[in-house]
Protein backbone atom coordinates (compact mmCIF):
# COMPACT_ATOMS: atom_id res chain seq x y z
CA UNK A 1 0.00 0.00 0.00
CA UNK A 2 0.87 3.98 -0.82
CA UNK A 3 1.26 5.77 2.02
CA UNK A 4 1.57 9.62 1.90
CA UNK A 5 1.36 12.06 4.36
CA UNK A 6 -1.31 15.38 3.59
CA UNK A 7 -2.31 17.88 5.86
CA UNK A 8 -5.46 19.39 6.08
CA UNK A 9 -6.70 21.01 2.55
CA UNK A 10 -4.06 19.02 -0.03
CA UNK A 11 -4.68 16.37 -1.84
CA UNK A 12 -4.14 13.55 -3.31
CA UNK A 13 -4.83 13.25 -7.44
CA UNK A 14 -5.28 9.73 -8.74
CA UNK A 15 -4.99 8.85 -12.35
CA UNK A 16 -6.29 11.71 -14.56
CA UNK A 17 -9.75 12.32 -12.86
CA UNK A 18 -9.62 11.75 -9.54
CA UNK A 19 -8.99 13.92 -6.52
CA UNK A 20 -9.13 13.83 -3.29
CA UNK A 21 -8.70 16.29 -0.88
CA UNK A 22 -8.38 16.44 2.89
CA UNK A 23 -11.29 18.81 4.16
CA UNK A 24 -11.30 18.32 7.89
CA UNK A 25 -8.52 16.43 10.53
CA UNK A 26 -10.01 16.59 14.15
CA UNK A 27 -9.72 13.78 17.38
CA UNK A 28 -12.97 12.26 16.69
CA UNK A 29 -11.91 11.19 12.36
CA UNK A 30 -10.76 12.61 9.05
CA UNK A 31 -12.92 14.61 6.95
CA UNK A 32 -12.48 13.31 3.20
CA UNK A 33 -13.41 15.32 -0.15
CA UNK A 34 -13.81 13.70 -3.42
CA UNK A 35 -14.08 14.77 -6.61
CA UNK A 36 -14.54 12.43 -9.57
CA UNK A 37 -16.32 11.50 -13.34
CA UNK A 38 -19.77 10.49 -12.13
CA UNK A 39 -18.64 6.92 -13.62
CA UNK A 40 -16.57 6.14 -11.14
CA UNK A 41 -18.14 4.76 -6.98
CA UNK A 42 -17.15 6.34 -4.33
CA UNK A 43 -18.83 4.98 -1.05
CA UNK A 44 -17.71 3.97 2.36
CA UNK A 45 -15.92 0.42 2.40
CA UNK A 46 -18.64 -0.83 5.16
CA UNK A 47 -21.74 -0.66 2.39
CA UNK A 48 -19.99 -2.36 -0.50
CA UNK A 49 -18.86 -5.06 2.05
CA UNK A 50 -22.39 -4.91 2.84
CA UNK A 51 -23.94 -5.61 -0.51
CA UNK A 52 -21.26 -8.36 -1.30
CA UNK A 53 -22.28 -9.94 1.78
CA UNK A 54 -25.75 -10.14 1.43
CA UNK A 55 -24.77 -11.45 -2.96
CA UNK A 56 -22.96 -14.23 -1.17
CA UNK A 57 -25.87 -15.21 1.30
CA UNK A 58 -28.74 -15.17 -1.33
CA UNK A 59 -26.55 -17.14 -3.34
CA UNK A 60 -25.90 -20.09 -0.60
CA UNK A 61 -29.24 -20.12 0.24
CA UNK A 62 -30.00 -21.84 -3.02
CA UNK A 63 -27.24 -23.77 -3.35
CA UNK A 64 -27.97 -25.36 0.27
CA UNK A 65 -31.84 -25.54 0.70
CA UNK A 66 -33.54 -25.38 -2.78
CA UNK A 67 -36.78 -26.07 -1.09
CA UNK A 68 -36.96 -23.22 0.95
CA UNK A 69 -37.19 -20.69 -1.81
CA UNK A 70 -40.78 -21.21 -1.86
CA UNK B 1 -32.68 -25.94 -7.35
CA UNK B 2 -34.24 -29.15 -9.16
CA UNK B 3 -34.15 -28.35 -13.38
CA UNK B 4 -38.16 -29.38 -13.42
CA UNK B 5 -38.82 -26.83 -11.00
CA UNK B 6 -38.02 -24.18 -13.19
CA UNK B 7 -40.01 -22.40 -15.98
CA UNK B 8 -36.98 -20.16 -18.39
CA UNK B 9 -38.76 -16.92 -18.71
CA UNK B 10 -36.04 -15.57 -21.27
CA UNK B 11 -34.21 -17.94 -22.90
CA UNK B 12 -31.04 -15.22 -23.92
CA UNK B 13 -28.50 -14.15 -21.62
CA UNK B 14 -28.39 -11.09 -19.49
CA UNK B 15 -24.95 -9.71 -18.95
CA UNK B 16 -23.86 -7.73 -15.74
CA UNK B 17 -20.26 -6.37 -17.22
CA UNK B 18 -18.72 -5.46 -13.81
CA UNK B 19 -20.31 -8.82 -12.43
CA UNK B 20 -22.01 -8.73 -9.16
CA UNK B 21 -20.61 -6.99 -6.23
CA UNK B 22 -18.39 -9.05 -4.43
CA UNK B 23 -18.74 -11.56 -6.93
CA UNK B 24 -16.79 -10.06 -10.11
CA UNK B 25 -16.59 -13.06 -12.09
CA UNK B 26 -20.14 -13.77 -12.05
CA UNK B 27 -21.37 -12.22 -14.97
CA UNK B 28 -23.68 -13.98 -17.26
CA UNK B 29 -27.21 -15.01 -16.16
CA UNK B 30 -30.31 -16.43 -16.97
CA UNK B 31 -33.48 -15.46 -15.53
CA UNK B 32 -35.82 -18.39 -14.17
CA UNK B 33 -39.20 -17.98 -13.58
CA UNK B 34 -40.58 -20.31 -11.06
CA UNK B 35 -44.33 -21.97 -10.62
CA UNK B 36 -45.83 -20.63 -7.97
CA UNK B 37 -43.82 -18.30 -6.07
CA UNK B 38 -42.94 -14.18 -6.76
CA UNK B 39 -39.34 -15.25 -6.22
CA UNK B 40 -37.21 -15.68 -9.86
CA UNK B 41 -33.51 -17.32 -9.78
CA UNK B 42 -30.98 -15.49 -11.35
CA UNK B 43 -28.74 -18.41 -12.19
CA UNK B 44 -25.29 -17.41 -12.88
CA UNK B 45 -23.75 -19.13 -16.43
CA UNK B 46 -20.45 -18.54 -15.60
CA UNK B 47 -20.13 -20.14 -12.06
CA UNK B 48 -21.45 -23.61 -11.35
CA UNK B 49 -23.89 -23.48 -8.87
CA UNK B 50 -24.26 -19.68 -8.18
CA UNK B 51 -27.65 -18.41 -8.30
CA UNK B 52 -29.43 -15.27 -6.64
CA UNK B 53 -33.34 -15.73 -5.75
CA UNK B 54 -34.84 -12.29 -6.63
CA UNK B 55 -38.06 -10.49 -6.60
CA UNK B 56 -39.44 -7.64 -7.50
CA UNK B 57 -38.83 -4.44 -5.54
CA UNK B 58 -42.46 -3.65 -4.72
CA UNK B 59 -43.19 -6.56 -3.15
CA UNK B 60 -41.46 -5.28 -0.07
CA UNK B 61 -41.73 -1.17 -1.19
CA UNK B 62 -45.00 -0.49 -3.05
CA UNK B 63 -43.45 3.15 -3.78
CA UNK B 64 -40.14 1.93 -4.58
CA UNK B 65 -39.38 4.39 -7.28
CA UNK B 66 -35.28 4.77 -6.69
CA UNK B 67 -33.48 7.66 -8.75
CA UNK B 68 -30.67 6.11 -11.15
CA UNK B 69 -28.03 8.57 -12.27
CA UNK B 70 -26.99 9.62 -15.34
CA UNK B 71 -24.06 7.34 -15.68
CA UNK B 72 -26.01 4.49 -14.69
CA UNK B 73 -28.29 5.23 -17.83
CA UNK B 74 -25.31 5.40 -19.65
CA UNK B 75 -23.83 2.49 -18.71
CA UNK B 76 -26.54 0.51 -19.33
CA UNK B 77 -27.02 2.08 -22.99
CA UNK B 78 -30.32 3.57 -21.84
CA UNK B 79 -32.62 6.39 -24.11
CA UNK B 80 -34.22 8.72 -22.32
CA UNK B 81 -37.13 7.13 -20.43
CA UNK B 82 -36.58 3.80 -21.62
CA UNK B 83 -38.09 1.51 -19.08
CA UNK B 84 -35.87 -0.87 -16.81
CA UNK B 85 -36.33 -4.02 -14.91
CA UNK B 86 -35.05 -4.10 -11.18
CA UNK B 87 -35.00 -6.83 -9.13
CA UNK B 88 -33.78 -6.78 -5.83
CA UNK B 89 -31.17 -9.69 -4.36
CA UNK B 90 -33.41 -12.01 -1.63
CA UNK B 91 -31.83 -13.96 1.27
CA UNK B 92 -33.93 -15.80 3.49
CA UNK B 93 -34.23 -15.09 7.17
CA UNK B 94 -35.80 -16.89 10.04
CA UNK B 95 -38.77 -14.30 10.04
CA UNK B 96 -38.94 -14.45 6.37
CA UNK B 97 -37.65 -13.54 3.07
CA UNK B 98 -36.08 -10.27 2.92
CA UNK B 99 -35.10 -7.93 -0.40
CA UNK B 100 -31.96 -5.77 -0.80
CA UNK B 101 -33.22 -2.51 -1.79
CA UNK B 102 -30.16 -0.52 -1.52
CA UNK B 103 -28.70 -2.38 -4.37
CA UNK B 104 -30.72 -3.16 -6.62
CA UNK B 105 -30.26 -5.15 -10.09
CA UNK B 106 -30.88 -3.03 -13.17
CA UNK B 107 -31.42 -4.58 -16.09
CA UNK B 108 -31.83 -3.11 -19.43
CA UNK B 109 -34.36 -5.61 -21.03
CA UNK B 110 -34.22 -4.69 -24.46
CA UNK B 111 -30.14 -4.67 -24.83
CA UNK B 112 -29.99 -7.69 -22.01
CA UNK B 113 -27.32 -5.63 -20.01
CA UNK B 114 -27.54 -5.15 -16.68
CA UNK B 115 -25.98 -3.79 -13.37
CA UNK B 116 -25.57 -3.67 -9.73
CA UNK B 117 -26.43 -0.76 -7.74
CA UNK B 118 -25.69 1.04 -4.83
CA UNK B 119 -27.97 3.69 -4.62
CA UNK B 120 -26.71 6.80 -3.03
CA UNK B 121 -30.43 6.93 -0.97
CA UNK B 122 -29.82 5.41 2.48
CA UNK B 123 -33.88 5.48 2.74
CA UNK B 124 -33.68 2.05 0.88
CA UNK B 125 -32.54 -0.49 3.32
CA UNK B 126 -29.97 -3.16 2.52
CA UNK B 127 -32.79 -5.86 4.44
CA UNK B 128 -36.58 -4.90 3.92
CA UNK B 129 -39.08 -7.37 4.58
CA UNK B 130 -41.02 -8.86 1.90
CA UNK B 131 -44.61 -8.76 2.57
CA UNK B 132 -46.12 -12.06 3.31
CA UNK B 133 -48.86 -13.20 0.42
Amino acid sequence: MLVLSRKQNESIVVGNSVRITVVEVSASGVRLGFEAPPEISIYREEIHLEIARANRAAADVTKSEPAALK
Amino acid sequence: MPAEALVTAEDTEIRFEEGIIGVPRARRFELLERQDSPIRVLRCLDIEGFALPVIDPRLADTTYQPVLGPHVQEALLLEAGEPVLLLAVTTLEPTGPVANLRAPLVINVRRRIAKQVILDDRAYPLRAPVAAR
